[in-house]
């Protein structure tokens, strides 16, 4: 018999313990009351060893539950007996789930997180199923269960260690949570059979603050699945980052003078002085003046940096900082995924009279989203070949017949077209756009005005007015309407009617798209519509009805965010340009281009001018402070970390055969049970021994 | 000693010896006469007997109604050595019931009676009187629990010796388990004074068997001494010394012509009482109980 524990032997010196007790309690017990010891001198009992010790059974049973105990703490376990002891062997699911985001490029962290994997191997004692999950944004099975189960149990460590030497850690953000629950899907898969109940999640990774983990707020676990955290630290402690802002987080006045940028320290950093400055993608020379940033450990600081005025740079570079993965951020040039609309009108007429007038200033280029309206005009008589698809068309004066063609194919296609009938033309040009022969429409004036009424506030176009506080359209006359029969439309829907009895905004479905018909000039002429505080909010509810806003509104990405490809004309051949040079054949419209793998700029070539986007490292991958397993014992997950016993130790082969022997074996419980029962007969023996003691003692005690 | 309170054991015993006696040659020894005389002015009106007034409508002086030819006192040991007992009560129990007794029945008999208990020192001191309250109040006395570390036989009789200048009997009952060298001095004091002494010697019969069997921790229950001791070892040797012991208290009785009587607490208060009257119409000598040592 082998001990794996053997200094725990020395626990059954205690036997001393009872030996001397017995012996003690010999001389010391009983005291007999007497009135007078005057004529009594001391004669102490005769000392020879049989009569020191009384209760000898007590005696031995006392010294074998020590001896018992202390051989059960020392893990005993039979060398020669590989075949384990029936109903001692749990077989145990296992899913590893490893790392690869981009904080794991910090010096030193990969090469440990591999090193765990590999312990983990080694400690193969019980396991059933195993899989190996690698994770960022998202989970990807790199040795499935079934790989590790159809390989020979003494080639399964070399299966693995052969997927291993392809990985490496990417640039995408941790995403603790879908791994969390992908591996929790893999272990109650059931292969084979019924998946074990003894089931565990080994989680190997920097386990850094900015995992997210929101997900697992829902998350039940399941009885006998329990995730170990396998932490894994950098050589270096501390780590900087940088962060471009956008969208709310940039005001109108920093992005006309510069690009404001948030940059992080984290609160073990070593280091407070960094400094950020441009570069461009085809040198890493700097481009302008770098600027210097203070920012203490813990705290993070926002300046804006300005545009060199040198072209070609696309990337603000923090230097200073150890940890590289974080340290660059790529901006787009200016102005970035501006949403493109037709209008079709009098190209000469750039006056505040026209409706273009009045939408260039309701959604300009610089606004939010920047707005680009390409003008057509409206009596061209041939277009191009080449026709970009736009979502929204304005058209504000009656259009030509090639025009009126495309519009109506666009429109089939799922664009949406406003139409300004104001004229009985334009109501005529309407009705060959909406193929309706001899569609007429007559002015009817009157004094002082139309009003809208009956408006549909159900309708997306007028949803944003359904409140009762934005629902006064009273104040907003119409003066010279046209009255079109809505019952000469097929499948019309009057919206708002006019309070003269025609119908004030109808919507017509046309194959996938639909034409909304404005029945009245947007002059100041003819109505105040431009001039009241509805117009803007009209023309962005239809912009955001016709799909024409971008869905990235953000001008930056993070690496695994998909890039929303602008629609475009069937047929037409674009190309993406990845941040590596190469170009790929890039999705049809309306499909998102998912594999931004590399952070870095990507550019759309094809119809019209080339877009942009820039694509970086999320900003929370930068903080890297190890304390999201706090975070998950508060979500509930049934965590069992890693004791640092266990992580300073790796223990030998030799070692490690003996801990799976003793493990199989178990014979520490027979060890204990047998003690157990010693200490029932010990009880029972020492009652009867007291019981009769105390009537020898009755006999002599007055 | 079945009968929790003292009192009333007293009560059982002298009632029981009471109703034999008119059977006995020996009843009488302190019969007293009570006179009545006619008032005359100058008598202390405290004297004036009312209830014969009320009745006759005459003044009458009670004279000598509580006076006594007797006067006893008895000297209790209170010591912790008293509190041993291997029968079912201890010395000190039987040491009160015996007092106790007595008084009753001197009382009954018209004497005066008084107390005075002790352990190494004097406990409590009520002058012999013929009254029912002071029996009471000797009966209250004889209850107090034993207490002490020691006992000193010689400083009570001392005490005595300064406390009674009457001549009367004294009565000392304790178990005598202390140094006797001085004894023999204040006894022989005591005697020369005109008392009339009788010891009882009062102790358990293991105390005078010794009949233990297994070795074993003995505590002193007085001092708390204790002794590693091995019975069968020692017997022998106790019994020795302890009959030396009883001998020199015998001798010194019998050197003072004194009654010194060894009662084992296993004796009825009845027969004793009866070998004492018996004893004291044969003369002072040194007796013992029937089942008492020497057997």
């Amino acid at each position: 018999m082998t001990f794996l524990t053997p200094l725990f032997l020395l626990g059954t010196l205690a036997v001393a313990g009872p030996i001397l007790f017995h012996l003690v309690r010999q001389a010391t017990r009983d005291r007999v009351p007497f009135s007078s010891l005057e004529f009594l001198r001391a004669a102490p009992p005769r000392l020879d060893r049989r009569s020191r010790v009384e209760h000898w059974l007590l005696l031995l049973l006392r010294c074998a539950a020590i001896v018992l105990l202390g051989l059960g703490f020392a893990r005993p376990f039979l060398k020669g007996v590989t075949n384990a002891l029936p109903g001692t062997v749990e077989a145990r699911r296992v899913v590893v789930l490893l790392d690869t985001s981009a904080s794991l490029q910090r010096p030193g962290v990969w090469d440990r997180a591999l090193e765990r994997v590999r312990h983990h191997l080694r400690n193969q004692a019980g396991i059933q199923d195993l899989a190996l999950v690698t994770f960022d944004r998202t989970p990807r099975v790199v040795v499935p269960f079934t790989d590790w189960r159809n390989a020979p149990p003494d080639t399964r460590t070399a299966l693995v260690e052969q997927r291993l030497v392809g990985l490496a850690p990417g640039w995408g953000d941790t995403r603790l949570d879908t791994a969390l629950q992908a591996g929790l899907d893999l272990l109650g898969e059931s292969v084979g059979g019924p998946p074990p109940v003894d089931r565990e999640l080994i989680v190997v990774s920097d386990l850094q603050e900015g995992s997210r983990t929101e997900s697992l707020q829902t998350t039940e676990w399941p009885k006998g699945v329990r995730v170990v955290l396998d932490g894994v630290q950098s050589d270096r402690p501390g780590n900087a980052g940088i962060e471009l802002l956008t969208g709310d987080d940039a005001t109108p006045e920093a992005s006309s003078n510069g690009v404001r940028v948030r940059i992080v320290n984290s609160p073990d950093a070593t280091a407070d002085r960094f400094e950020i400055a441009w570069q461009s993608g085809t040198s890493t020379t700097r481009v302008g003046t770098p600027m210097a940033v203070q920012v203490t450990p813990g705290q993070s600081r926002v300046v804006s940096l300005p545009r060199p005025t040198a072209p070609g740079a696309d990337r603000i570079v923090l230097g200073g900082d150890a940890a590289g993965f974080d340290n660059t951020v790529f901006v787009t040039a200016r102005p970035t995924n501006a949403v493109a609309l037709r209008y079709v009108g009098v190209a000469t007429d750039r006056t505040s009279r026209a409706p273009l007038y009045f939408l260039e200033r309701a959604l300009p280029e610089r606004g939010t989203p920047p707005v680009v309206w390409m003008q057509q005009s409206a009596d061209a008589t041939a277009l191009g070949g080449f026709q970009t698809f736009w979502k929204l068309t304005v058209v504000a004066a009656p259009p030509s017949p090639a025009v009126t063609d495309s519009i109506r194919s666009q429109v089939d296609q799922g664009a949406t077209a406003l139409v300004l009938a104001n004229t009985p033309e334009a109501v005529n040009r309407l009705g060959a756009l909406l193929g309706i022969a001899d569609l007429t429409g007559t002015a009817e004036a009157q004094p002082g005005g139309s009003l809208l009424v009956d408006i549909d506030f159900r309708h997306p176009l007028f949803a944003p007015f359904a409140d009762p506080r934005f629902s006064d359209f009273s104040r907003m006359r119409i003066w010279k309407p046209m009255r079109i029969d809505p019952a000469r439309i097929p499948g019309a829907k009057v919206l708002a009617r006019l309070d003269s009895g025609g119908p004030g905004l109808l919507e017509v479905p046309m194959g996938r798209g639909r034409v909304v018909i404005v029945p009245w000039g947007w002059s100041p002429a003819d109505s105040q519509w431009v001039l009241s505080t509805k117009f803007v909010p009209f023309l962005m509810a239809l912009l955001d009805a016709s799909g024409a806003l971008p869905s990235d509104r953000a001008s930056t990405l993070a690496v695994g965010d998909p890039l929303p490809m602008p629609s475009s004309a069937e047929g037409s051949a674009r190309e993406l340009e990845l941040p590596s040079g190469n170009r790929v054949p890039a999705p049809t419209s309306g499909a998102n281009f998912t594999a931004t793998t590399t952070p870095g700029i990507h550019r759309l070539f094809g119809e019209g001018p080339v877009r942009e986007w820039a694509v970086n490292v999320a900003p929370s991958e930068s903080r890297t402070a190890a304390t999201v397993s706090g975070v998950l014992d508060a979500l509930g997950v049934p965590l069992r970390e890693r004791s640092a016993a266990e992580v300073s130790q790796t223990p030998t082969p030799a070692v490690q055969a003996a801990v799976e022997t003793e493990g199989r074996q178990k014979l520490w419980r027979w060890f204990l049970a047998a003690t157990l029962l010693i200490l029932v007969v010990e009880t029972l023996a020492a009652g009867w021994a007291a019981r009769r003691s105390k009537r020898t003692r009755e006999g002599q005690t007055p | 000693m079945k009968i929790r309170h003292l009192e009333w054991r007293a009560r059982s015993v002298v009632e029981g010896f009471w109703a034999g006696l008119h059977r006995s040659p020996y009843h009488g020894f302190s019969a007293e006469f009570t006179e009545y005389r006619a008032y005359t002015p100058g008598d202390d009106l405290r004297h004036v007997d009312w209830r014969v007034f009320g009745r006759s409508d005459r003044h009458v002086i009670r004279k000598f109604e509580e006076e006594t030819n007797l006067r006893c006192l008895l000297l209790v040991d209170q010591s912790r050595s008293m509190a041993y007992g291997s029968t079912g009560h201890t010395k000190a129990d039987y040491a009160a019931t015996l007092a106790a007794t007595l008084a009753r029945f001197l009382h009954q008999q018209g004497d005066a009676v008084g107390l005075l208990s002790f352990d190494q020192r004097v406990r409590d001191y009520l002058p012999p009187r013929h009254r029912a309250s002071h029996l009471r109040q000797i009966t209250l006395a004889l209850e107090k629990p034993a207490g002490g570390t020691a006992t000193d036989l010689v400083s009570p009789l001392r005490r005595v010796g300064e406390l009674v200048r009457q001549r009367g009997r004294v009565v000392m009952i304790s178990d005598f388990l202390a140094p006797l060298e001085a004894l023999d001095r204040v006894l022989g004091q005591l005697v020369a004074a005109g008392q009339e002494v009788t010891l009882f010697r009062v102790l358990d019969p293991r105390e005078i068997a010794f009949d233990f069997k297994t070795a074993t921790l003995f505590e002193d229950v007085e001092t708390g001494r204790t002794l590693h001791i091995d019975p069968d070892a020692v017997r022998q040797e106790y019994l020795d010394r302890f009959r030396a012991h009883a001998e020199a208290l015998n001798g010194l009785a019998r050197r003072l012509g004194i009654a010194c009587h060894t009662v084992p607490t296993t004796q009825p208060l009845e027969t004793l009482l009866l070998d004492v009257l018996r004893a004291r119409s044969s003369g002072p000598a040194c007796h013992r109980s029937a089942s008492a040592i020497g057997r």
